[in-house]
């Protein structure tokens, strides 16, 4: 799983906030970037923990976590089928759900290795800037990391029983995470609740920074949004991983995958 | 299901991974793959494990020698070696975190031309939502009739520039014990005096309580020997970006509180209030009685005046939730009173004040 050609396409979707991180170090080292601006006609000040909860927000929350879980959590199952290889494991003297757990299990450990790493790049290239301090936001960043494996663990659980189901997994996630979401999330109802993102970003804002200029980006983001509570958030998302890894294994358990030939 | 095409993704990539014979041939080639991907994928895991365990650590290092709000176990801001022992009233704000909160903005709003930063940066280079990280003031008894009172700025300054606006207004340097000390004569308010006293700390006040505190750097006594302004520095929220701490004994000793106040605050002797402004301010007081009876008193008059403010505020849905979040607690001669200021509460708070 590691060393397969995705790990190039996850190389860069990680790789490009640390860019982004060393170019906004550069520009404050000289003085292009200097935190200040206006907003609405009011006056602004950023620092360095501010620019990190922004990135964790925008790089990872609402593109890495769930392009990865995608990408690896519905080739868990798919990948086997389409590469014919899935008789190997399925002949093993073990039942198919440990095999599909054990897989998911190598998807958390790899995806999370790479992801989280950069996640600490970032904080310690971007949280210094403009006056921050590493120690007062560090907790901030155990919250934003822990957020993180949530998200991979869930998103992951949810597309190892697409992969698990679906015929072509990666367009059903893909328009999943791309089209559903970002849709039904600002859509007055109850509709959002069918998503992750709306269990998921109930828990940002309280791994975000509080400041003012975070709160008006937010609340601008989240204009139409009402978020669960904490502990609502929490339970959805438990009910997701739960139920997705579930009945990913019940389904490769009961499933005949033909090989086509 | 079998398949005879090779296969070419998925967990393996090689038949032979899967089904591995031992025939004297072609044992090496799969082994020594196999052997090549292990140390590959350990050596990816250690470098990404060491990387997030490296940096856990660096930040847990960081986060519990940060130069805290209140290091209540130790001796407290650094620059409470400046803070004489006898002192009243000592205060801590971060002006940092606090410029950057949602409630300045909120203040901003209602004074768009500022509180005076404009004119400092003007006056002397100093932007104080960016050059002053945090300060620590206090008051202390004096011999004469006003109390001593002093205000250390940590930040980054233009010494240069301070000196030279300090000079344009009629004030005068000297070196006072190594020091840098810019004095100026303030009429009513006596000599006012402002002094460098290391890298990036600057203290204002009147020149003797300036000239004290020079020495008292120097030296060993200052507030972190006095154990009683210790304690109360311990009943301080650990979180909070704001906080003040006083002995009203002290207070009545400081000569600016009017007697008939002083004598309405007889069982009251020290007071601690500690809060974090964000996009709302969170809090609490506590209030030290001069005895457990006075204590109770305390807690007594703090709960009538909850239940009066409840009774007041029914029709009030916007300050219900500050109401809601008041809680009461003490045990002995204290009594603490914690709260939230939401920012729609803090909207009308700001807007009374500013239409008063």
């Amino acid at each position: 799983m590691l060393w397969s050609r995705r790990t190039v396409f996850m190389a860069l979707v990680v790789g490009g906030p640390v860019v982004v991180a060393i170019i906004v170090r550069a520009l404050v080292g000289m003085d292009l970037l200097s935190g200040r601006g206006m907003v609405d006609g009011r006056p602004i000040t950023v620092d360095g923990p501010i620019i990190f909860g922004l990135m964790i927000w925008g790089f990872y929350l609402r593109f890495a976590v769930p392009l990865l879980g995608v990408f690896y959590g519905t080739a868990l199952i798919a990948d086997e089928v389409e590469d014919k290889t899935i008789t190997y494991l399925f002949t093993r003297p073990l039942s198919r759900g440990a095999v599909l757990v054990g897989k998911y299990l190598a998807y958390l450990v790899s995806t999370g290795l790479v992801v989280l790493p950069s996640v600490m790049l970032v904080f310690f290239l971007v949280v210094p800037v403009l006056g921050g301090e590493i120690g007062s936001a560090f907790p901030s960043l155990v919250t934003d990391l822990a957020l993180l494996a949530l998200g991979l663990a869930v998103y992951g659980a949810l597309f190892a029983l697409v992969g698990a189901w679906f015929k072509r997994p990666l367009l059903t996630g893909l328009v999943f995470i791309f089209g559903w979401e970002p849709i039904v999330v600002v859509v007055p109802g109850y509709m959002k609740r069918l998503t992750v993102s709306y269990y998921l970003q109930g828990l940002v804002p309280h791994a975000m920074p509080q400041e003012g200029l975070v709160s008006t980006i937010l609340s601008i983001l989240q204009a139409n949004e009402v978020f669960p509570s904490a502990a609502m958030s929490v339970l959805g998302l438990g009910a997701i991983l739960v139920g997705g890894l579930g009945l990913a294994t019940w389904l490769v358990e009961r499933r005949e995958y033909v090989l086509e030939q | 299901m079998c398949s005879s095409n090779e296969p070419s993704g998925g967990t393996f990539t090689r038949r032979s991974r899967y089904n591995l014979v031992p025939t004297v041939g072609a044992a090496s080639a799969p082994n020594g793959a196999e052997n090549l991907m292990t140390r590959q994928t350990r050596f990816f895991v250690l470098g990404a494990g060491g990387l997030l365990v490296v940096g856990l650590c660096t930040g847990l290092f960081a986060y519990v020698n940060r130069e805290a709000a209140l290091a209540v176990s130790g001796a407290g801001p650094i620059e409470l070696r400046y803070v004489p022992a006898n002192a009243s009233v000592v205060g801590y704000a971060n002006i940092r975190e606090v410029m950057l909160s949602d409630v300045r903005e909120r203040i901003r709003n209602l004074a768009p031309d500022g509180v005076g930063e404009n004119e400092l940066e003007t006056q002397l280079g100093l932007d104080v939502e960016l050059d002053i990280d945090h300060m620590v003031a206090f008051l202390a008894p004096s011999e004469d009739d006003r109390p001593a009172g002093l205000a250390l700025f940590r930040g980054r300054f233009d010494t240069a520039r301070l000196e030279g606006v300090a000079r344009g207004r009629g004030a005068t340097v000297e070196t006072y014990e190594g020091k840098r000390l810019v004095s100026v004569e303030a009429g009513d308010a006596g000599s006012l005096a402002m002094v460098f006293m290391e890298p990036g700390l600057v203290a204002v006040g009147d020149l003797s309580t300036v000239q004290q505190a020079i020495s008292r750097g120097l030296q060993a006594a200052d507030v972190t020997s006095n154990p009683d302004m210790m304690a109360l520095l311990e009943l301080v929220e650990d979180d909070s970006n704001a906080w003040a701490v006083g002995q009203f004994g002290d207070l009545s000793a400081l000569g600016f509180l009017p007697d008939d106040v002083s004598s309405q605050m007889p069982a009251v002797s020290a007071f601690a209030v500690s809060g974090r402004v964000t996009d709302g301010v969170t809090g609490s007081l506590s209030i030290e009685g001069r005895d457990e009876e006075a204590g109770q008193n305390l807690r007594d008059v703090l709960r009538g005046f909850l239940a009066l403010a409840t009774m007041q505020t029914n029709d009030r849905p916007e300050l219900q939730t500050m109401l809601e979040s008041l809680q009461l607690s003490g045990v002995g001669a204290y009594a603490t009173l914690s709260f939230w200021i939401p920012s729609d509460a803090l909207d009308l708070i700001l807007s009374s004040s500013d239409e008063s």
